[in-house]
């Protein structure tokens, strides 16, 4: 892997245990440059991973927590009220405007618990992400990582409609430890907080620069996707269409999410595993895509799908 | 009658909240206390953090209460400099920034869009980046039956406090011994314990250190296992989250050991768990605890114990591995039924079709639909809090900076969608439905007041046979005490013939009282009435002129009856039928569109 995920890697590792699929999502999503949205029950580390992402490296990163109340200022930056006296004395100009800050500033912002925000800032504050501009100008974001509890009356709150969560690239499931019933990893868990080998308070040591990441991605960029591997990919979407009955009123398989960003993935996805070439290995990324993106059912299809691809289209 | 020598039974659950306290205060952690109003919650809560801490922020939840409170409020600066003047605002450091415990008062009032805020601080410990001296907090909150003016906390709310508990006041849980201690002798603050005497910054290093023996780590491993396992069995919701059960239990019972002077964590200290898992888990499985602890005890068999080993010269006199005793105090009760009946295990029954007709066909999403896409909320109201200043429309706020604004500028009204409602659910309990009817009806109660509780709909509820019972909680006939309803959805009678004036008239004469914002009633049966008006004419009358709109669930086999067709569609209500799935569960479809199916 290549060193600069590999630190980060390595911070995620020290202060959590388990959840490597979900830490192997948020390398992709840094790499790839893509947003990425979690979610799962309280208390499953999501902001934690999502934390460590943002402070492993020496970035800029802004880090939110939204509620019902948030307002979109205090995400843009701070508001400021001018007013100019007119050179000819005439009058004043007043005007209030935004400098930026929070996500019009960051590399990496983490959205926590982001379906609390209300409908108006929310809005806006995805529209951003998608257009990674504001105002005319270009924005320096790389990632953002939205956390969210699952939809359940318990918690009092709301879903977020799926054009919001297909802003978001990558998207996962995070489920807890203990209350998914896994001994094991329960124990593992339990085991590490009893021996206090894990340190809290200590924050991640920060590696690398906005430098690193950006010959990362021109590595990405440079990176191949041979002709096997976009059939294997178009393979995916037919099966998912023609055989699954996945269609407009229930998935939401746009081209721009399965055409351009599924490719911009599985090159992520060989970089991290510091290959030049992307090969049928990397094809599991997909799942990472259609969480939320078709029905419950076909979902639970998707691994044994990419499975049988890998083998019909590995060399 | 056996029920009520069941009553007299010794409460099992009974734990002293002063070791809870304790322990908190050891492990650093967060209680939440709940109880009726004059149970003593505040003063008890307050006693104990002016004993042990020194820098205590009370803090009295309102209605309008903003973290900004807390955390430090607006600053607006003026700078000018030639031809210009800017306006700039930032924050000064609030009181959290130097409390080392927080008593968070009334925890039930709070709006809750502040309280996420604040509870992740206090979770984090942290704010803008700087470490706070919070040491613990602990909140008091009201029942659900007796906060009916606020929406009920969450279990994410809930589970950034690990401790939880629920007081019960002495007199109704007829506990006369502490009844009558407390004639004698008045709580003081004296009485509170003082851990002052005890160097807690040492204890704390001391207990961290304390290694836990592998046989209790097995029987806790077990006994979370067996805790999930039955949580699954009920309706009601379980959070067992990896940071309460997997980061703070363990520190928990380290305290917990240390409090009793042993060199090491062992089986029994796994007790302190009971007092984290009051709101985490049905409270079934809770009043469960102690017959899962022995349980997990038994699976796990421990090794023949070697003798204690004692700690060398620290303090001295207690008691080695003495159980840790409870102190002297106001119990804890349980707010539980005591009779150990089994409640029957009761699925949700799927009732979609149903939530449309409540609600409609309105978009539920967060974001607003189409109609502003700039985002712009339109409306204005009158600007309570500085902080709102961005929002402020422009021209006001310049006038008020030059002083001649009588009054705060107008800001952006923020709205808040689908927000409540009423609806009345009859469940007809008539000798016909019994067994699987009963459980049925049961099922689409359980449903409907799920969908209530996600709209924070108020429910009334009324079972009704040849006459018609009124539930109510706190005095209330519409009310989100939605925990104490889905209790309700789960007993079974049956007995009686049918009515459907009576309920219908309870519950409209319920909506009549404030008649505004939507308002429906279920109507659950599986006959027609045989007493009382049989056409219910009058109620009919009155739905119409109230604008409540009367759904109908058929759970019966026969056709569909005529008059509850008539009842709906004169007042815009629809028809349902109880279709039994594969499991035996039932779930609801649409009459009319079942008829259109097999036309
Ligand atoms: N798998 C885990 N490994 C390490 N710590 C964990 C794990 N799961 C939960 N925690 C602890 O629980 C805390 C709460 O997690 P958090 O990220 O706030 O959860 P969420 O955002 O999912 O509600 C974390 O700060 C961490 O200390
Ligand atoms: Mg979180």
């Amino acid at each position: 892997m290549n060193a600069l995920l590999q630190n980060l890697r390595r911070e995620l590792d020290r202060f959590v245990i388990g959840h490597d699929e979900v830490k192997e999502a948020l390398l992709t999503a840094v790499v790839c440059r893509e947003h990425i949205y979690l979610e799962g029950p309280p208390g499953t580390a999501k902001t934690r991973m999502a934390e460590i992402v943002a402070r492993g490296s020496k970035l800029k990163f802004f880090f939110y927590q939204l509620h019902r109340d948030t307002r979109l200022t205090e995400l843009l930056g701070d508001v400021v009220l001018e007013r100019r006296i007119l050179e000819d004395g005439q009058g004043e100009t007043i005007h209030q405007r935004i400098e930026k800050g929070g996500i019009l500033a960051a590399d990496v912002c983490v959205l926590d618990d982001i379906s609390r925000a209300p409908g108006e800032a929310l809005n806006v504050l995805l529209r951003i992400l998608n257009e990674r501009s504001y105002a005319e100008s270009n924005l320096p974001l790389m990632t953002a990582i939205a956390t969210s509890n699952p939809h359940l009356d318990e918690y009092y709150n709301e879903p977020l409609d799926p054009a919001c969560l297909d802003r978001f690239t990558i998207q996962l499931q995070v489920s807890g430890l203990i209350q998914s019933g896994d001994q094991e990893a329960a124990r593992a868990v339990i085991e590490r907080f009893a021996s206090g080998t894990i340190e809290e308070v200590a924050a991640p040591t920060a590696h690398g620069t906005r430098a690193d990441y950006d010959a990362l991605y021109d590595e990405l960029q440079k990176t191949q996707v041979g002709d096997r591997i976009k059939r294997a990919l178009l393979e995916f979407l037919r099966v998912l269409v023609e055989h699954h009955g996945c269609d407009e009123t229930n998935s939401l398989l746009t081209d721009r999410s399965f055409l351009v960003k599924a490719i911009k993935l599985l090159r992520g996805s060989a970089v991290l595993a510091g290959r030049g070439r992307v090969t049928v290995e990397d094809l599991a990324v997909l799942r990472w895509m259609t969480t939320f993106r078709v029905p419950a059912d076909v979902r639970a299809e998707i691994p044994a799908l990419i499975a049988r691809i890998q083998r019909e289209y590995g060399d | 009658m056996g029920r009520r020598a069941d009553r007299r039974l010794p409460r099992v659950n009974d734990v002293d909240i002063k070791t809870a306290l304790r322990l908190a205060l050891l492990a650093k952690e967060h209680v939440y206390l709940e109880g009726p109003p004059g149970c003593g919650k505040t003063s008890i809560a307050a006693d104990f953090l002016r004993a042990n801490t020194h820098a205590l922020t009370v803090v009295e939840f309102h209605r309008d209460f903003r973290a900004a409170d807390l955390f430090g409020q607006l600053v607006l600066r003026r700078i000018s400099d030639a031809g210009s003047e800017r306006l700039l605002s930032s924050r000064d450091r609030g009181r959290i920034f130097s409390a080392n415990a927080l008593l968070l008062d009334d925890l039930s009032r709070a709006p809750r869009e502040s309280l996420v805020p604040l509870l992740q601080v206090l979770d984090r410990r942290e704010l803008d980046g700087a470490p706070l001296p919070l040491e613990i907090a602990i909140a008091t909150a009201l029942p659900q039956e007796h906060a009916h003016a606020t929406d009920p906390l969450g279990l994410d709310i809930l589970d950034r406090f690990a401790f939880q508990l629920r007081l019960r006041g002495r007199v109704v849980s007829g506990d006369w011994v502490a009844a009558a201690q407390w004639l004698d002798q008045p709580e003081s603050p004296q009485q509170i314990s003082h851990e002052s005497d005890l160097d807690l910054e040492r204890a704390r290093q001391e207990l961290q250190r304390l290694p836990f023996d592998r046989h209790a780590l097995s029987v806790y491993v077990e006994l979370l296992g067996m805790i999930r396992l039955r949580s699954l069995r009920h309706s009601s919701p379980t959070l067992l989250s990896d940071r309460v059960f997997a980061r703070i239990a363990p520190k928990i019972f380290q305290a917990h050991a240390w409090s009793r002077g042993a060199t090491r964590v062992e089986a029994q200290d796994l007790r302190a768990l009971r007092y984290l898992l009051k709101f985490r888990v049905p409270r079934e499985v809770f009043e469960e605890f102690d017959v899962c602890f022995e349980a997990a005890l038994a699976e796990k068999p421990g090794p023949v114990d070697l003798p204690a080993l004692g700690r060398a010269g620290e303090r001295a006199g207690d008691g080695g591995d003495a159980p840790l005793q409870p102190m002297a105090g106001p119990a804890l009760c349980v707010d539980a039924p005591l009779d150990p009946i089994q409640r029957p295990v009761l699925a949700v029954a799927q009732v979609e079709p149903l939530v449309s007709a409540l609600l409609g066909n309105r978009d539920r999403g967060v974001a607003q639909p189409d109609e502003d896409p700039a985002g712009q909320p339109r409306r204005y109201r009158a600007m309570r809090q500085l902080d709102e200043w961005p929002e402020a429309d422009l021209s006001e706020l310049v006038r008020l900076l030059d002083g001649n604004l009588p009054g705060l500028p107008r800001v952006y009204r923020r709205e808040r969608k689908h927000n409540g409602g009423r609806l009345a659910i009859l469940r007809d309990v008539s000798a016909s439905m019994e067994g699987r009817l009963s459980l049925w009806a049961g099922q689409v109660v359980s449903g409907l007041v799920r969908v209530g509780m996600k709209q924070r709909m108020r429910i009334g509820y009324v079972e009704f046979n040849h006459q018609a019972e009124r539930y109510h909680l706190a005095e209330r006939f519409f009310h989100k005490g939605y925990r104490r309803l889905l209790d309700q959805a789960a007993t079974r009678r049956a007995e009686g013939r049918t009515n459907y004036e009576a309920p219908l008239r309870i519950a409209l004469e319920e909506f009549r009282k404030f008649p505004k914002g939507s308002s429906h009633i279920v109507i659950l049966t599986d006959g027609v009435p045989v007493i009382g008006d049989p056409r219910v004419h009058r109620e009919r009358a009155l739905a119409k002129r109230l604008g409540v709109r009367i759904h109908a669930v058929f759970l019966g086999l026969g056709d569909f009856p005529e008059i509850l067709q008539e009842i709906s569609t004169e007042t815009g209500g629809r028809c349902f039928r109880g279709v039994p799935g594969v499991g035996g569960d039932i779930a609801v479809k649409a009459f009319d569109e079942m008829v259109a199916g097999a036309a």
